[in-house]
């Protein structure tokens, strides 16, 4: 039986299945839960012009879709000329740092703290972009969402 | 050719455009600095960087050029400085604060040598890649990288090595402005904003300390910024903070963002011109920053509605004296031409 088990984006466990694991079945989850669930969080982040959508998450793997309760939520700066797969990147090292000092904690026997996360907290749910969602992404993407990014840059 | 289109293109803007360039370079011998000189001297009137603001709003006579150098290489102090101080051409200097106290080489010079000596990029260490990690991360490769293969920069040669802060100091102390370029040369928009400002604060502070006066500029290291990285440079004393983008600069741009158009060593004379001209005509050219021609859309942003950016106002408090009386001296100078 494992001790941890490691889920990176992926899709959903049976519960038989993470269940096996002694200290804890974790999951990295590339936007912020539960602000943003689902598939390509960052992708929808920019589809959707919400900013806070975009940054990664560390969170227990329960039976729900990243619906598990949250260990550490971190965003990338967001700087002129980011695209999807820098922020992406990004997020992703920021997160794999986080893991290691995750586990570094479990491998102590210490149970990680819950990540202090706003009750009232809005939480949405997106799947795979379909044929509308990447055409608008990849039509506008130059135009109006780089804008979008460079503009919420300007302002942070 | 080049040389010629060049020309007819700086005389165009000389007539068209107020402000000018500021210039971003890096290492140069004393024939490239004397080259680089006498190349932009026929298009441009040097500055000194106190007057920058002022000269934002220049027009109607020779455009003005500000030299810039960043990184604080040792050969700065040794074939720059002095050529310069023999022409007379004032210039700032951007130094990498911790790494003059450690006087280790700069990370990308340590890559440039892994790549010299392998002939090829190791895996995981494209400068694209690199340029995305945060600063911890990429050291750690690099270092993985040259004990790897017993590779690292030669900090004797003064192109690779930092200057000391006496020769900071001396610099100082004969005209040159001296400007912070971070604690490391860390791509600021990387690390955590807490590690980003902390950088920024550290090395204004750090600088303002040695030359025993304020420290009065900022450059990103490899030009990255965030607007709320530039205020916190401002807050820390900062006047005026420098990117990459590489455009002509006037009075539409804030000083928090002021851009810079990058020069090398090897450019020929026909080349330095033709970026300037192009730099003139537009934002054709490629940020070396890595965001390619994306801050025209900043630009476009930056420039529709100003009162939407909150740093605007803040900036626009510190700079209003300035502005006011550039304004007044325009004016003047207008009247007299």
């Amino acid at each position: 039986m494992p001790d941890i088990i490691l889920l990176v984006s992926g899709g959903v466990l049976k519960s038989h299945i993470f269940n096996q694991a002694k200290l804890a079945a974790l999951h990295i989850h590339h936007g912020q839960a539960p602000l943003i669930r689902g598939v390509s969080s960052i992708v929808w982040g920019i589809i959707e012009d919400k900013r806070d959508w975009i940054g990664e998450t560390i969170h227990l793997v329960d039976e729900g879709s990243d619906t598990g309760a949250i260990l550490w939520r971190g965003a990338p700066q967001l700087s002129p000329g980011d695209t999807a797969a820098t922020l992406c990147f990004r997020a992703h090292v920021e997160a794999v740092a986080a893991l290691l000092r995750l586990l570094e904690r479990y491998a102590r026997r210490e149970e990680p703290a819950r990540w202090p996360t706003p009750a009232a907290e809005a939480s949405t749910y997106r799947s795979t972009p379909g044929l509308g969602a990447w055409l608008k992404f990849l039509l506008l993407g130059r135009g109006r969402r780089a804008r979008f990014l460079i503009d919420r840059a300007l302002q942070c | 050719m080049l040389n010629a289109i060049g020309r007819i293109c700086l005389a165009l803007a000389r007539h068209l455009k107020s402000g000018g360039v500021i210039v971003n370079e890096h290492v140069l011998d004393r024939e490239q600095t004397r080259r680089h000189v006498d190349v932009l001297s026929r298009c441009f009137d040097f500055i000194h960087l106190n007057d920058l603001p002022r000269q934002l709003y220049r027009r109607g006579k020779k455009p003005f050029c500000l030299l810039t150098f960043d990184d604080g290489k040792r050969s700065n102090a040794t074939a720059v400085a002095p050529e310069l101080e023999r022409l007379g051409v004032p210039a700032v200097f951007f130094v990498v604060s911790g790494s003059l106290d450690d006087q280790a080489p700069l990370w990308f010079d340590r890559h440039r040598a892994l790549q010299k000596k392998l002939g090829a990029t190791p895996n995981g260490l494209s400068l694209q890649v690199l340029k995305q990690l945060p600063y911890a991360l990429l050291i750690e490769r690099i270092e993985r990288a040259c004990s790897q293969y017993g590779i690292d920069a030669n900090p004797r040669d003064a192109d690779v090595g930092l200057m000391s802060w006496e020769q900071v100091r001396r610099l100082h102390r004969r005209g040159f402005s001296i400007g912070a370029h971070g604690h490391t040369h860390t791509i600021l928009t990387r690390e955590s904003k807490t590690a980003a400002f902390e950088s920024i604060a550290r090395s204004i502070a750090k600088v303002s300390e040695e030359i025993g006066e304020a420290c009065g500029s900022f450059a990103f290291p490899n030009g990255n910024y965030t607007a709320e990285l530039a205020q916190h440079a401002i807050r820390c004393g900062a006047k005026m903070v420098m990117t990459t983008e590489p455009t002509w600069v006037d009075q539409r741009f804030p000083l928090w963002r002021l851009p810079r158009l990058q020069i090398f060593g090897d450019n020929s004379p026909g080349r330095i011109r033709l970026k300037a001209a192009v730099a003139a005509a537009g934002r054709i050219l490629k940020n070396p920053d890595g965001t390619g021609r994306l801050y025209r859309a900043i630009n476009r942003i930056a420039r529709r509605d100003p009162t939407r950016n909150p740093i605007e106002k803040d900036v626009r408090s510190l700079v209003a004296e300035a502005e006011a009386e550039a304004r007044t001296e325009a004016e003047v100078n207008v009247g007299l031409d």
